[in-house]
């Protein structure tokens, strides 16, 4: 089926005066977008633990247009209310599943030290942060060695630096030099 | 084993780090010293916006091609848009049961014991398919809304049997 090339607030309209399959349109729309954003803002990088998010903010987008709470201020304004929806559910659940832990390695392996007090860090990502990511990944992956795609490929299955180095293709790096190799990748891809 | 080796930028340290805090791997700097320089840096702290969002899409991107992922997003979200998720929250540890595949299978035990053994009653049955009573009376449920079965009761008495359908059904496959 070819994309639908109505706005999000079009779609809203359409499903309020009795288009149902607009609300399906307009959810499927949002699936990877949710995503991308809770695994940037939230501090559990588990991916099922993120998708039951994602389906909480689903739920909530759709209560929300039944119950008319989401009301159109131009063209943006249901993307705005979306990240801010997906925000506080991230907020709320990681509070929830941060309580009893004590020691960040239980999250993270690698890590050390105490379980910080504050979950989010100073700077939270914008939602324009989104708008190119994709588009620049996808240029930047294409004219990657096939070494530093795989690379990219175990990062984003959130595999650990230490687990990478036993790859046979990245055993002769030290665990800083493969730091500096996904730096130097991710600064191709900002496209600086 | 190689070294690293990097051209001089005043940021560039802080920029390493940022690499592997929003991997949540260990920064090569203390992190109180990372967060108190995010908090007077624009260039890095755009620079950790935009490895949080590249990063986030990256995992989001592998997680969401997974075939089963895809088929459950968009089974949750039909469900979602036509009625058929719980009014009430599920809660953590909780989990919806199919209801077809809970009931189903025991309704089937039932059924071949009434079409072996004829006219039972709920006692007899619970003994014969050695489920528990609350079992049996869900699949007497299940059956009886799908007309396979009747009732019939006398003064002291309930007794369960097939219908002559159903009957003729599990006689052919003795």
């Amino acid at each position: 089926m070819p994309p639908d090339d109505r706005s999000d607030e079009q779609l809203v309209e359409a499903y309020i005066k009795g288009d149902g399959e607009a609300i399906n349109i307009l959810l499927k729309r949002y699936l990877h977008p949710i995503l991308s954003y809770l695994f940037s803002l939230s501090f559990f990088k588990d991916a099922p633990y993120l998708d039951d998010i994602r389906q909480e903010v689903l739920i909530a987008i759709f209560n929300g247009i039944r119950n008319e709470e989401f009301e159109s201020a131009g063209d943006g304004s249901f993307k705005r209310w979306v990240y801010k929806l997906t925000y506080f559910a991230c907020l709320r659940n990681d509070k929830k599943r941060r309580k009893g832990l004590k020691m960040i390695s239980e999250v993270f392996p690698e890590s050390e030290g105490q379980f910080p007090d504050e979950v989010f860090v100073h700077v939270t990502p914008r939602t324009s942060d989104y708008e190119t990511t994709e588009e620049k990944m996808a240029d930047v992956v294409a004219k990657l060695t096939p070494d530093e795609q795989k690379l990219m490929r175990l990062v984003s299955q959130g595999v650990s630096g230490e687990q990478i180095l036993k790859e046979p293709e990245f055993a002769k790096y030290s665990l800083d030099y493969l730091w500096l190799k996904i730096y130097n990748i991710r600064k191709r891809m900002r496209g600086r | 084993m190689k070294t690293v080796k990097t051209k001089k930028n005043p940021c560039e340290k802080y920029e390493l780090a940022i690499t592997t805090y929003v991997l949540g791997e260990k920064t090569f700097i203390p992190k109180e010293e990372l967060l108190e320089h995010l908090k007077t840096c624009d260039k890095c702290q755009s620079d950790l916006r935009n490895w949080q969002a590249t990063y986030g899409t990256m995992r989001a991107r592998e997680y969401d091609s997974r075939p089963e992922v895809k088929q459950r997003s968009e089974e949750f979200i039909s469900q979602l848009t036509s009625g058929k998720l719980p009014a009430c929250k599920v809660g953590p540890g909780e989990h919806i049961v199919n209801i077809e595949d809970e009931t189903g299978h025991p309704a089937g035990l039932v059924w071949h014991q009434l079409g072996k053994n004829g006219k039972m009653t709920l006692a007899g049955l619970i003994q014969k398919t050695g489920l528990d009573e609350g079992m049996v009376r869900e699949t007497l449920g299940w059956l009886g809304k799908e007309k396979k079965i009747i009732k019939i009761r006398n003064h002291k008495e309930t007794f369960i049997c097939l219908t002559e359908e159903e009957q003729k059904k599990a006689d052919a496959l003795r």
